[in-house]
């Protein structure tokens, strides 16, 4: 690989969500115009071994040059946790086993069966945390692998989410998904507080009773005024309180970067 | 501040050095050639500077080692020059006034010999030929001689009797180990 294939390397950014696939191709950062696609799911159930299924079969007819993927995963199979700062954090099997006890404690003995991880937070601060099934991470990795695909990262959306709009230092954000919202605090880069739920397809009311019980139990959400909106359900809702600001987004997929411009 | 950032992919697998990352790396590298290349002439000029010196140092004589029967005549010579000057530091003075005996001690001193053995720890030995009117005369000469602080001991070697003289004498040989 010659040294401007490899400074200009691309990169397949893929999402996978319950009811579809969504891909692009990204290219010294940006992404490569047309080649955004979407592979909807027939997944009433929304269950992850569908969505895997038909991940594999885009993997196979995907005859391209065999790009490394980065792939984002929906909230919906990611748990989302802020846990307290431990010095067991600083070493990575003390680390699992602190994390498997504070998702025990909030998900139930099922959180046993995930594989756990948390951001890099400074000393002494909490981190946020995510759970997901060991085997659909595991799925994803062997459906890569049986390619010869190169897996550049596999991350809840909430982290390429935040990190597509922190240019413009909200205080706060909310991310909407088919079927599911999310609503996060912020500051200085991190994501300080999270809160995260079911909605039907109607969201808009929800994101704003959501928004306001969830300030009910943090008052100090009261300062916040904006509250960036980040839209992925597909269904555009109107009239949504003020304090919402709609962020253009193009697709799941292009929140994405690459691992080497992120 | 980094940006919140969950990954589970395996480690290692991001970390791609490509990018902004191998464009900067490059840049770094290609900013420090000069700095290299310098070095570089710096270290050849010093190489050649030391050899120089090398080559201005007089050289040293080098003595060409000696064979097995050489280097036993070296020691031999070596052992009795380690003598001849042992010998030239006898305290001959101190020793002829140590064994001189007191007026009380009727002996006759008749010889000396000061070039017996040196004994096993070092000590050398001084053999002292006497003759004495009786045998309580030469033991008193024994005992006066143990009693010098030079000597570590003094033994009875040998005694005779000479019959032959009028006064039937008693010779007798002294061994005494002293030390400087």
């Amino acid at each position: 690989m010659s040294l401007i294939e490899r400074i200009s390397r691309a990169t397949v950014c893929l999402h996978l969500a319950p009811h579809g696939l969504d891909g692009v191709l990204r290219r010294s950062g940006r992404p490569v115009a047309g080649s955004g696609f979407h592979l909807p799911i027939l997944n009433p159930d929304a269950s992850w071994e569908v969505a895997l299924a038909s991940l594999r079969g885009w993997l196979e007819q995907d005859g391209g040059k065999k790009l490394p993927l980065a792939v984002s995963l929906a909230s919906r199979w990611c748990a989302m946790l802020m846990v307290p700062w431990s010095a067991t954090l600083l070493e990575r099997n003390s680390a699992q086993r602190f994390l498997h006890s504070q998702f025990a404690a909030v998900y139930g003995d099922g959180a046993r069966a995930w594989r756990l991880a948390a951001d890099d937070a400074p000393y002494g601060k909490p981190r946020l945390a995510c759970g997901i099934d060991a085997a659909l991470l595991q799925g994803v990795q062997e459906a890569a692998a049986a390619h010869g695909r190169r897996l550049l990262s596999i991350e809840p959306i909430v982290g390429p989410a935040w990190r597509s709009i922190a240019g413009g230092k909200p205080a706060a954000f909310a991310l909407v998904e088919a079927g599911r919202l999310l609503l996060a605090t912020t500051n200085g880069g991190r994501i300080t507080a999270l809160h995260s739920q079911s909605c039907g397809a109607a969201w808009g009311d929800e994101l704003d009773r959501a928004w306001r019980r969830w300030n009910l139990r943090a008052p100090q959400l009261d300062a916040i005024e904006d509250v960036a909106l980040l839209d992925l359900s597909g269904v555009p809702q109107e009239d949504l309180p003020g304090r919402f600001q709609p962020l253009p987004v193009a697709g799941a997929a292009h929140l994405m970067r690459e691992a080497a411009w992120a | 501040m980094g940006l919140s950032r969950i990954d589970f992919a395996p480690p290692g697998a991001a970390r791609a050095f490509s990018g902004w990352r191998l464009a900067l790396c490059l840049t770094g590298g290609l900013m420090l050639l000069p700095a290299a290349g310098y070095w570089l002439v710096q270290a050849q000029e010093t190489r050649r500077l030391e050899a120089q010196l090398a080559q201005l140092q007089p050289a040293r004589p080098v003595r060409a080692p000696l064979s097995a029967s050489q280097q036993r005549e070296r020691d031999l010579e070596l052992k009795q020059v380690a003598a001849a000057v042992r010998q030239l530091n006898l305290p001959v003075t101190r020793l002829v006034r140590t064994v001189q005996p007191p007026r009380d001690v009727r002996i006759a001193l008749l010889g000396l010999d000061l070039n017996a053995q040196q004994g096993q720890d070092g000590a050398s030995v001084l053999k002292i030929a006497a003759e004495a009117e009786t045998p309580q005369d030469m033991l008193n000469y024994l005992a006066f001689l143990n009693q010098q602080p030079m000597f570590g001991s003094v033994y009875l070697l040998k005694h005779e009797m000479n019959a032959n003289a009028p006064e039937h004498p008693y010779r007798f040989q002294l061994e005494a180990q002293w030390r400087q």
